[in-house]
């Protein structure tokens, strides 16, 4: 398992980096690595940018059925979210992003968790299943 | 941002009627990637020249659409030689 920091641009590429070997190495399609490295490439810019920096954390994972999966952890101590649906919706950005991060992260991936509270930090966890 | 600058400096030196991007090597376009590409089109466009990106992956292709992302304002194409039929006016 990676512990990775995210207090950079530099960061989040290595993140995408480290990513994309773990989808690489445990059977993930070439579109469903691009899918879920795009997925992390949000999700950590999501923590450094609106989370003031944090961990991203990668972990290979297997199904109850055998399949191979890469689970993606992102946390932050930063403000919080306060209303996650509003969040989630596709256009809705607090900066001056194109407000698809979350809502974009979670249609490429299989399994995605939120959680969130103001002045808590925010967790974002995936999963991507081979197939 | 660096890129966009030097192309603002070198549209408005030369003229230029068209801008083609090349993302061959580009293994993802996410967000950021993407609101950069559209910036390089608004950019351009203020010039009077227009945009072309070609040599997308396909793999890049369908997760850019599965993202949301639409790239407004700027064309796509097979590769640079079709790019190039588009600013020229042939198709």
């Amino acid at each position: 398992m990676d512990e990775l920091p995210i207090r950079s641009g530099d960061d989040v590429v290595r993140v995408r980096q480290s990513v994309r070997v773990a989808a690489a190495d445990n059977g993930l399609s070439l579109v469903d690595q691009t899918k879920l490295v795009t997925a992390a490439s949000e999700l950590a810019r999501n923590t450094l940018v609106h989370g003031g920096g944090g961990v991203a954390r990668v972990e290979v994972v297997k199904s109850g059925n055998g399949r191979n999966g890469v689970k993606l952890y992102f946390t932050d101590e930063g403000p919080g979210i306060a209303d996650l649906d509003l969040a989630l919706t596709d256009g809705w950005s607090t900066g001056t992003g194109l407000g698809l991060g979350l809502s974009g992260a979670r249609r490429l991936v299989d399994e995605f968790e939120l959680t969130s509270q103001p002045g808590a930090g925010t967790s974002v966890v995936v999963v991507k299943w081979s197939r | 941002m660096r890129l966009q600058e030097d192309l603002a400096d070198e549209l408005s030196a030369t003229g230029a009627r068209g801008v083609i991007i090349d993302i061959t090597g580009v293994e993802i376009v996410d967000s950021f990637i993407g609101r950069m590409l559209t910036t390089i089109g608004s950019v351009s466009r203020l010039f009077d020249a227009e945009t072309v990106i070609v040599g997308m992956r396909p793999a890049v292709a369908i997760t850019l659409t599965e993202l949301g992302l639409s790239l407004n304002g700027v064309r796509t194409a097979m590769n640079a030689e079709k790019g190039l039929e588009i600013l020229n006016g042939r198709s």
